[in-house]
């Protein structure tokens, strides 16, 4: 492997939560080049970033202006074009697409490489999600199998580029710049020397925000408590929470909301000893700067799969049947929100500042600590001797991912089928099996078969059917059935005893799993 | 006297009509001819010297010889030059066989030029607009004017406003004729403007420019609704609500398009305070006024809001205008659209059911109403609304006073014999005595190639020849035209096919639009730049299409003529077969990008 494209054009957290990727990759293939392909509008993260050695960048806001206010349609058409001609100079061996829109897809298609990995276009526009771990990636991201994954995206990421994790941190450097600032403002407000704890008010969504009551009444508590200082941290359009969380303080913190580059909040929250966090970005920075966070899960935030990349963070979820909620959900009455109160906050503050032991089941709260396993993947643990029982079947399925997931193999060994409910799904899988071998062979023969095809396909639709029906009946298995259905979609050849030994292929791989559940 | 005789026999023979002016109206002798150092005459006005005092000869050898090198112009190429002092640099060109046309402002300069040189070979080699109008100059030589343009520079110092005016002009005609201009056209809620709203929009995009359309019409209903109110505050204060919500409108579809120039036609909804917006926006706005000053006031308080202020009267309207500060207005009259109002051939039943001797399409306003009374015992139609269903015009009138359609009105005037053209009033009896503007039924009728009688208007002169139009001034002279063209069909036809050709060449929307846009376009330094930076742009992006694998393809999918969208290309993509190419799956990615449009 001498030349790998990463393709990162989805948010600005993916760069930080590709490090370990890159640095792997490198480890991987010393010998290779690895070129980053970002939006413009992300690269003033990439100093801080190491393990790639040449940028390729697309100015997307720039072609979504000419899109909406160029006369002449070729305008946008050629920004994007030379940005493609740019990516098309080189011949990669590798291309990985670390995102899921339909623009990444087309213009990762454009790319010249020998193998690709996530979501490409295939030649007619179809869509194409190339590797396992893609498809896998992709169950998450489209379906509502989240609540059963165990794997962090960082991790996603790295399987994704065909290596294994290695059981370490996000990872982020210092700058002059940074370090300068930080330091500069640390002295101007008071707090050199001090120990200073982070709080971070605001998120992409209101739902996954904790208060700015709250966290007012928490900024007081550490202050006044543990002899902490506490900096607000948010972008310039979160300074209205920032005004309202200060408004309800006697004691301020120190606010620098709107007030950083992303060298100078780097630097700043690596002097802190702790970030009190929403589900958002700044818990990244913060994991890349060996700095723990204590993270508020609200809304539909689930630290499993998107929290921070670093052990010895604690992650805090209301002990509610509807925690986390689904993405786009318009919850009546948030009552997470309320459940996360100040007291149990605060509680975690202690144990990851005083290392107290974690508070009983009492506040109605789940408490989670983050750790890297032996197999080198990030898990958390619940840590609040609430009872974890219900954990189970994620950790078989998160168990079960990592050990047969594997892109290597065009076919999974074959299994013993235990007794069990996974069983049933083995068996329809099995019979899937079964039918497309029979297509596969009847398709080879000379004349075709007409009526007898016709009615073996349509046999093999009823069991895709029958398997789409056990998932809604059992909805444990959703994410077994939404892999097949994505394995299946993929299917692009047009020649039938291919698409027949693809479909094979398909419900071998659901059998070997379910087993293996 | 040697010189200006024979000059003069051969400007006879070349244009007749301005050998005649030259000899009754030249001012001969108010320009002073001076003897250079090589004993050629030269000459100075106003302190600026026109020629070289050591060798004017040379010298305008030399212009010419710097000219064709510069504009790389072969031999036998054309070109159009301003100004023509003594003609040294005229005949320069023209020993360099090259030729075209001459614009002079001052008559006295061209007999002047016809009394010291020898010019056979200009005047064989150009054709001569001398004391021409700088407005008939617009309206008439566009063509000469957008080529290549070649000013004196002494006589540009001469006449700065005309001839310096005029080569801007020429610059703007060639931006307007290129295309690619955003513009933003504002059209009215309802009423006679409406259709033309429509062909203008219509003939910018036909020029390759890019149009947005606020349908205004869109809000007729509501306005509409203003009758549901009995007090007369209610329904003013209901009515002024929907047009300032359909003001900002507006202004919101400005920002969100971003265009070079906001258009609004008659009663376009478009308020002071948007205007001042749009200002602020650095977004230049023109109004056309297509109706009369002296029946429509609201021009009073709107015109200054407007950078630039179009209309169809001139005189009094232009002091008016002036003394409220509106200096920027331009006389631009109405038009015809060919691709709508044309000839068309009608079955038989259709001339029997439309046709008719005699024909009026129009609302019967009392004016028409009074002086058709004097036309009772002629086979006479009447078409249109608003006529009362009384005697004696009661049987003449056609399907109840209903509304006639465009698409009807075209019919009847190509199945009528005569078609009578009476502008309105509301106050006379018959023909308006000084009654200015032209209407647009004048363009529409001719443009189909239609017979029409019209009444004296004293803007008629200037838009149509001698022989391209038959008026009249009372209903005497109309009873005995009618009498005589009715007896006459190939004399109608005669008249009815110059009219038309003068239609075709000088009255469309199309040229009216480019006279607009010329006008903006030469008065606006930084839209012009950037309006040729971006042309040079779109030059240059046509000619890479043949470098994208795909693209030429698919953009052959697209209908000619018309400026594609996006949208256009996004729907052509689906009519494709096989592997998508390099430049659709270009075009999906750019379909796919998530536009932040808040």
């Amino acid at each position: 492997m001498k030349n790998i494209a990463v393709i990162s054009l989805a948010r600005f957290g993916d760069l930080i939560q590709a490090t370990p990727l890159l640095r792997i990759l490198k480890r991987t293939y010393p010998g290779a080049r690895i070129t980053l392909v970002v939006e413009e509008r992300f690269t003033a993260i990439l100093p801080l970033i190491r393990g790639y050695d040449r940028i390729i960048t697309l100015s997307k806001d720039k072609i979504a202006e000419s899109i909406v206010f160029a006369s002449d349609p070729l305008e946008p058409y050629f920004l994007m074009e030379s940005f493609v001609r740019e990516v098309e100079e080189e011949r990669f061996d590798l291309a990985i697409n670390l995102a899921f829109s339909r623009m990444s897809a087309f213009l990762t298609s454009l790319v010249n490489a020998g193998k690709y990995a996530g979501l490409v276009s295939g030649e007619k526009g179809e869509r194409l999600i190339h590797s396992l771990w893609g498809i896998y990636l992709f169950t998450n991201h489209e379906g509502n199998n989240r609540l059963l994954n165990r794997i962090n995206l960082v991790d996603l990421f790295t399987r994704l580029g065909g290596v294994e994790p290695d059981g370490k941190p996000v990872e982020m450097v210092e700058t002059e710049k940074g370090a300068a600032f930080a330091d500069s403002f640390l002295a101007k407000n008071g707090l050199a020397g001090e120990k200073v704890v982070g709080l971070q008010l605001g998120a992409s969504d209101p739902v996954r925000c904790w208060s700015p009551e709250s966290f007012a009444r928490l900024s007081d508590r550490l202050q006044e408590k543990l002899g902490v200082r506490t900096i607000l941290f948010g972008s310039a359009s979160e300074e209205k929470l920032a005004a309202q969380a200060l408004t309800g303080m006697s004691q301020p913190a120190v606010s620098a909301v709107g007030c950083t580059s992303i060298e100078e909040l780097f630097s700043l929250l690596k002097r802190c000893s702790l970030l009190v966090t929403n589900d958002t970005g700044t818990m990244h920075f913060a994991a890349a700067g060996e700095v723990p966070s204590l993270m508020l899960c609200t809304g539909p935030a689930f630290f499993r799969g998107t929290g921070p990349y670093s052990a010895g963070n604690l992650a805090l979820q209301a002990d509610i049947p509807c925690a986390p909620c689904r993405y786009n959900f318009n919850c009546p009455d948030p009552v997470c929100r309320e459940i996360l109160s100040v007291d149990a906050v605060y509680d975690a503050c202690c144990v990851m500042l005083l290392g107290n032991r974690p508070g009983g089941h009492g506040h109605g709260v789940k408490i989670y600590r983050s750790f890297f396993g032996d197999d080198g993947y990030l898990d958390w643990q619940r840590c609040d001797n609430g009872d974890a029982s219900a954990e189970e079947l994620g950790e078989r399925y998160g168990r079960m991912w990592k050990s047969c997931l594997d892109d290597r193999a065009a076919f999974p060994p074959s299994a013993e089928i235990s007794a069990g409910r996974e069983s049933e799904l083995a068996g329809i899988a099995g019979h899937g099996m079964e039918i497309s071998a029979s297509i596969a062979a009847a398709a080879r023969l000379t004349p075709l078969p007409i009526g007898e095809l016709t009615q073996m396909g349509d046999a093999e639709t009823g069991v895709a059917g029958q398997m789409k029906l056990y998932s809604a009946l059992h909805p444990e298995f959703a994410p077994l059935a939404d892999l097949f259905s994505l394995m299946r979609d993929n299917i692009v050849s047009e020649d039938l005893p291919t698409i027949a030994e693809e479909t094979r292929r398909c419900y071998a791989w659901v059998r070997h799993l379910a087993s293996s559940l | 006297m040697y010189y200006f005789e024979k000059n003069l026999a051969v400007l006879r023979r070349c244009d007749p009509l301005l050998a005649e002016r030259v000899e009754n109206e030249a001012e001969r002798g108010r320009i002073s001819v001076e003897i250079a150092a090589n004993g050629e005459p030269t000459a100075k006005i106003r302190g600026s010297a026109l020629h070289s005092f050591r060798d004017p000869g040379n010298e305008g050898r030399n212009w010419a010889g710097r000219a064709a090198a510069e504009y790389d112009l072969p031999a036998s190429g054309k070109v159009t030059v301003l100004g023509f002092g003594l003609g040294y640099h005229l005949k320069g060109l023209a020993g360099l066989k090259i030729g075209g046309t001459v614009i002079e402002p001052d008559l006295a300069m061209f007999a002047t030029a016809l009394e010291h040189l020898e010019l056979t070979d200009v005047l064989d080699n150009f054709r001569l607009l001398v004391g021409v109008s700088p407005e008939r100059l617009r309206r008439a030589h566009g063509d000469d004017l957008a080529g290549t343009v070649l000013p004196h520079p002494p006589a540009l110092r001469i006449h700065p406003d005309t001839l310096g005016t005029l080569q801007k002009y020429g610059a703007g005609v060639r931006g307007a004729r290129a295309g690619g201009l955003k513009i933003l056209l504002v059209n009215p809620i309802s009423g006679g403007s409406l259709p033309i709203a429509h062909y203008c929009a219509s003939a910018l995009r036909s020029m390759g420019h890019h149009v947005t359309t606020f349908a205004s019409e869109a809000f007729a209903q509501g306005m509409d609704f203003t009758g549901n109110y009995r007090f007369e505050r209610c329904r003013k204060v209901f009515r002024n609500g929907l047009t300032e919500t359909i003001s900002r409108g507006v202004e919101l579809l400005a920002k969100e398009t971003r265009p070079d120039l906001v258009l609004a036609l008659a009663q376009a909804p478009l308020l002071a305070e948007t205007l001042a917006d749009l200002a602020e926006m650095e977004i230049p706005t023109a109004f056309w006024f297509v109706e009369d000053n002296r029946v429509l006031t609201y021009w009073r308080e709107l015109a200054p809001c407007y950078s630039y202020f179009f209309g169809i009267q001139k005189g009094e309207f232009r002091k008016e205008l002036a003394a409220i500060g509106v200096t920027k207005y331009n006389y631009l009259p109405t038009a015809a659209a060919p691709e709508i109002h044309l000839p068309i051939k009608l079955s038989p039943e259709e001339l029997e059911k439309l046709g008719s001797p005699l024909s009026f399409v129009g609302a019967g306003y009392y004016n028409r109403r009074m002086l058709f009374r004097g036309l009772c015992d002629y086979p006479f139609k009447i078409w249109g609304s608003d006529w009362p269903l009384a005697p004696p015009l009661d049987r003449l009138i056609q399907l109840n006073a209903a509304r006639i359609d465009t698409e009807m009105c075209v019919r009847i005037f190509n199945a009528s014999a005569i078609n009578l053209n009476l502008h309105s009033s509301l106050t006379h009896e018959g023909v308006v005595p000084d009654g200015d503007f032209v209407n647009p039924r004048t363009f529409e009728i001719a443009s189909c190639g239609a017979f029409q009688l019209v009444d004296k208007r004293t803007l008629l002169g200037e838009l149509f020849a001698e022989g391209e139009m038959e008026l009249f001034g009372d209903l005497a002279e109309l009873r005995g035209k009618i009498g005589h063209f009715l007896a006459r069909p190939e004399e109608r036809s005669r008249i009815a096919k110059k009219g038309r050709g003068r239609v075709l060449a000088e009255h469309t929307y199309v040229r009216r639009m480019e006279e607009l846009l010329a006008t903006v376009l030469a008065d606006q330094p930084v839209l012009a730049e950037k309006h040729r930076s971006r042309l040079v742009e779109r030059e240059r992006m046509r000619q890479g299409i043949g470098r994208q694998e795909g693209l030429r393809d698919l953009l052959d999918r697209l209908p000619p003529a018309v400026p594609p969208t996006l949208a256009d290309i996004y729907g052509a993509m689906r009519e494709g077969e096989g592997n998508l190419s390099r430049a659709e799956k270009i075009f999906l990615a750019l379909k796919n990008v998530e536009l932040k449009l808040d």
